[in-house]
């Protein structure tokens, strides 16, 4: 090797190496865990034998399905949908074979969420019905509500139609009615009842081994308080495709019509063998084609239907609530009607329907004509007293609006109006009309910028605390402007509204609650920019100094993700130094969990470290201590963990005298919360002896020694390389000592792998000698000090697998690669 | 910023980024989610915590995905999968119960020092779920004699009883599994490759 090594504590060379690592960028860039061992696996092809198969085969074992849920014993899982996973479970007691569905959305915390959701399950408990799947109960397990059902084999009422379909042709018709009338009858059952199911759809209606068809999972949408179904985080959307129009709305409040659209949905399904707005479409589109009642006649997806079939469906599915069936008996009697080959009732639309049809799909060529129609479908679809409210409004719109585009968004402004209004949101509300009417002045007279420029408007009238005195408002308020800010392209200023919100959202109502789920998917959306991300974080941080403590503790918990998004940037400094300044805030909130703002200090610390700038690194960690140590008690976990990381910044700095001082208290603290055994404590141990072994304090190092092998041994087993690696440790220690004839035992065994002994596999003698002798050698020569020296390794020779090195003590992987780069 | 080469190769973790790519969500989510469960399972949670702790992975994902934080040139990704696992499972072990001061669940990962048996189960999972996928791709892309032998010798199947199943000579079998055995580890590295892969 090129370099000189100096076998004492600060290697000034040392750094050479890890500059030289930064470009192998593939093995040493990467955030260690402090322990974190091993190359990549072979994959057990490289070995001459069957080991591939082994892994193979180990691969491939099935995974035992069952487990425990509460007090229910898990026998598998029967499916998964948008809300929750089911199971098959063994009830308690009964032993009866049920279904469990366990929602997804956890949370159900305060005692009135919990009270609102007893009083649900008992609505539905009480609903007895041949053709609605019977729900026994619910259970809150761990925070997730979990139904249970009468469990029904069974199959989706679209897949039974399809299979008659297929076997009969037309002459299926009456089966398929058939069923979809006893699906009516337990819908029908439920209103009675005034349980609205909210979410009918063809895989929440079953049919069972007899032919009964059954409808299941009734008010669970009410269960768990969702509003819209909404785009997640990990873009799934739920099934739109047969919730009613008027049910997507913000606001929405659910009823008989919107499941009986659902029921003319499921209909047009079952006859026509597709759904009605169909999969291909994205989902904005398909709101839009549901709003307008566009979708293909069924005769022409399946010909030789009767044409009152499709009366029927465009009864059920009109946009206009009021357009559809009264009751959902009054569905099932013209299905039977049909059937029965008698005249329907279901009626033409109307005259006013169609001439909203007609404006929505004939342009009048001019932009003004547009306008008309346009203004008219807003009014169309509100109630006659807010008519007259906007009714002032609406010719001023007219007037202003240059294009389509602009008067769309005045619209939709509008519409959220109306939405929070009918919420009885009136604070809100009212801020919106004003927003309105400012829509109109001339300095939003480009109808590009109407959105942006109304948003910012409004943006710094709330941050002047024009709704202050109204939290809720001001966060209803700061959602729309998210959003709009969000479509019309201004990410920062949109994540800066939104993360207001949730932050107040989660001084208001705690973080489990809907709203703040809600929020919490809104922004997450927002796509940021890399170079907005530093900005945004600066952001955060300023308004977590200036806000009250709730909300300070949740902006802190954000920054810390954050903080993770732009690490690697140029300004590492800003936020190691943003991240400290959480820290200190945090201080004066003590009951927090500090797990992730550590993490992201280490995360942050590393970035300094890898580069070399070891004194840059410790610091930050040094000063994240201080702060710990000074607050006192708060968080032991997170506090233990910080001061192993401590450990291992001096460590990596090579600085084994402060490493000596951190592991040892790290052992002390971890032996204390989780016992002198505990693989933590353990890990402290192993990384002390490192330290100590290479600052030559043999003696000291043998004790923590003996405790990692004894634990390496439980969890390996004795003939392995790391048992091995340990004991050739041990060995040099008591070689230092002048204990030789124990030193050699360990040698011998560590060479040997631990064969020594074992008549079949020994060790051929003279070699092992000869092994152990170079080993002693080589030890000596180096002064016992465990570390990646030339003479230790040059010395060990073939034996120099013994050495199981700490980060920065391993050598460049390609020395030649080195070699041209320092050339 | 990052260069593109002249032929881009589109991966699913590109196209997992690009976030309009509903598809591909699908996909990651095929791919990943038994490895996920398996891990979790191996660490001792339910089946329920296990759900619970997946959905956080995948949450996770899509914001850290799509903001760029898993960046291939600073490691690997299944480094930052496992990093994304032990945060969930440790945010999950220490949300806040009802009724209940946060716990700390003696059973699952923390970050920090590190836990050495975690990270090992952890690379015998992902080992395993690069074995599953080649083998599916295996089986369907290789001619049928060849996967029943294959399947006979994961079943447990000696050398011997196989080839007398099947009416074949021992050598033959032999080379069979060669065969699929060279195959597998082409693919697994095609996978381990990809996967650290966003462009190109």
């Amino acid at each position: 090797m090129r370099m000189c090594w100096r076998a004492s504590g600060v290697w000034s060379e040392g750094r050479e190496v890890g500059r030289a690592s930064r470009m192998d960028t593939t093995r040493l860039s990467q955030v260690p865990s402090p322990q974190s061992d091993g190359p990549d696996p072979a994959f057990g092809f490289d070995a001459a034998g069957d080991e591939w198969l082994d892994l193979a085969r180990r691969s491939v074992r099935p995974l035992d399905p069952s487990g425990v849920l509460g007090a229910y014993t898990i026998v598998r899982e029967i499916g998964r949908g948008g809300q929750g996973v089911v199971y098959e479970a063994v009830q308690p007691g009964t032993g009866r074979r049920v279904a469990l569905k366990r929602l997804g959305v956890g949370a159900m915390f305060g005692s009135r969420a919990r009270d609102r959701f007893s009083r649900e399950v008992a609505a539905l408990t009480r609903l007895s019905h041949p053709n609605i799947i019977h729900m026994l109960g619910a259970e809150i397990i761990d925070d997730h509500p979990v139904l249970v059902t009468e469990l029904v084999e069974g199959e989706a009422i679209d897949r039974a139609a399809d299979k008659a379909w297929a076997a009969s042709g037309l002459a299926a018709l009456p089966a398929v009615l058939d069923l979809f009338v006893q699906a009516c009858a337990g819908v029908a059952h439920a209103h009675s009842r005034a349980v609205i199911h909210r979410d009918i759809k063809p895989s929440n209606v079953l049919v069972d081994a007899a032919g009964v068809a059954r409808v299941l999972d009734f008010g669970i949408a009410k269960l768990l308080d969702r509003g819209t179904p909404a785009v997640t985080a990990t873009g799934f959307v739920g099934t739109l495709a047969y919730a009613a129009p008027e049910q997507l709305e913000r606001g929405a409040v659910p009823d008989t019509a919107g499941d009986i659209y659902g029921l003319g949905a499921v209909l047009y399904r079952l006859l026509s063998g597709r759904d009605a707005i169909g999969p291909e479409v994205a989902p904005a589109e398909l709101v839009d084609r549901a709003r307008r009642g566009e979708f293909p006649p069924i005769v022409s997806v399946r010909s030789g239907l009767p044409p009152d079939a499709e009366s029927i469906v465009r009864c059920a599915m009109s946009p206009d609530p009021a357009q559809r069936y009264p009751t959902v008996e009054a569905l099932a009697a013209d299905v039977l009607r049909l059937l029965a080959d008698k005249p329907v009732s279901a009626h033409a639309p109307s005259a006013l329907y169609r001439l909203r049809k007609f404006y929505r799909r004939h342009t009048l060529g001019t932009t003004l004509g547009l306008s008309l129609a346009g203004a008219i479908i807003v009014l169309s679809i509100i109630s006659t007293m807010q008519a007259a409210r906007l009714t002032a409004q609406r010719d001023r719109l007219i007037a202003a609006a240059e294009t389509e585009h602009s008067l769309r968004d005045a619209a939709e402004l509008a519409q959220r109006l109306i939405a929070e209004s009918a919420r009885g949101h009136q604070d809100t509300a009212k801020f919106l009309m004003e927003m309105l009417r400012n829509a109109v002045r001339p300095e939003f007279a480009r109808p590009e910028d109407l959105q942006r420029k109304l948003a910012v408007w409004a943006g710094n009238r709330i941050d002047n605390g024009a709704l202050a005195a109204t939290p809720e408002a001001e966060v209803s308020v700061r959602v729309i402007l998210g959003q709009m800010l969000r479509n019309a392209g201004e990410t920062r200023p949109a994540h800066q509204h939104l993360l207001a919100a949730i932050a107040q959202t989660a001084a208001l109502h705690g973080e489990n609650s809907p709203e703040f789920e809600y929020l919490r998917q809104e922004i997450s959306t927002i796509i940021v920019d890399e170079k907005e991300t530093a900005a945004i974080f600066a952001e955060a941080l300023a308004r977590a100094e200036n806000a009250s403590p709730a909300e300070r503790a949740y902006l802190l918990n954000r920054l810390s993700d954050m903080a993770r998004s732009i690490q690697g940037d140029l300004h590492g400094a800003e936020v190691s130094a943003a991240l400290l300044r959480s820290l200190e805030l945090s201080a004066a909130n003590p009951q927090g969990s500090y797990g992730k703002v550590v993490q992201s200090l280490y995360d942050a610390a590393w970035l300094h470290l890898r580069e070399g700038e070891y004194d840059q690194g410790r610091a930050i960690l040094a000063r994240a201590l201080e702060l710990f140590d000074a607050s006192g008690g708060i968080d032991p976990v997170s506090h233990a963990d910080l001061v192993t990381h401590n450990g291992f910044a001096a460590l990596y700095s090579l600085a084994d005298e402060d490493g000596v001082m951190h592991y040892r208290r790290a052992v002390d603290l971890f032996t204390r919360l989780r016992g002198p055994d505990d693989s933590k404590t353990i890990g402290c141990q192993a990384r002390l002896a490192v330290c100590l072994q290479r600052l030559g304090r043999h003696e000291e190092a043998l004790p923590p020694l003996r405790l990692r092998l004894a634990d390496l041994t439980r969890r390996h087993g004795a003939g392995t390389r790391v048992i091995a690696q340990q004991r050739f440790r041990i060995g040099a220690a008591l070689l230092a000592m002048g204990r030789d004839e124990e030193a050699h035992r360990e040698l011998m065994l560590a060479i040997s792998r631990g064969k020594i002994g074992t008549p079949s596999e020994s060790v051929d003698p003279p070699v092992a000698e000869a092994q152990l002798r170079t080993v002693r050698e080589a030890l000596r020569g180096c002064e016992y000090r465990i570390a990646a020296s030339p003479c230790l390794m040059n010395g060990l020779g073939d034996q120099g697998w013994l050495l199981d090195l700490a980060p920065r003590d391993v050598p460049p992987p390609n020395d030649d690669k080195r070699k041209a780069l320092t050339d | 910023m990052r260069s593109l080469s002249a032929a881009t190769r589109v991966t699913l973790l590109s196209r997992v980024r690009d976030g309009s790519d509903v598809g591909a969500w699908e996909q990651f989510h095929l791919q990943y989610r038994d490895l996920l469960v398996r891990f979790c399972r191996s660490r001792g949670l339910q089946v329920a915590d296990a759900e619970d702790v997946i959905q956080l992975v995948f949450t996770k994902l899509a914001v850290g995905l799509r903001t760029f934080e898993y960046d291939p040139s600073r490691g690997r990704f299944r480094d930052y999968l496992y990093r994304c696992v032990r945060n969930a499972i440790a945010d999950h072990a220490s949300r806040p119960k009802c009724a209940q001061m946060p716990v700390v669940n003696g059973d699952s990962i923390e970050f920090g020092a590190g836990d050495t048996e975690s990270a090992s189960a952890w690379e015998r999972e992902w080992l395993d779920h690069h074995f599953r996928r080649a083998i599916a791709h295996v089986r369907e892309t290789c001619e049928h004699k060849s996967i029943e032998v294959f399947e006979a010798a994961l079943g447990g199947k000696s050398v011997r009883e196989t080839a007398l199943v099947f009416g074949m000579t021992e050598a033959a079998v032999y080379k069979v599994l060669q065969r699929v055995r060279d195959r597998l580890r082409e693919r697994i590295a095609e996978q381990v490759r990809d996967e650290d892969v966003l462009e190109g």
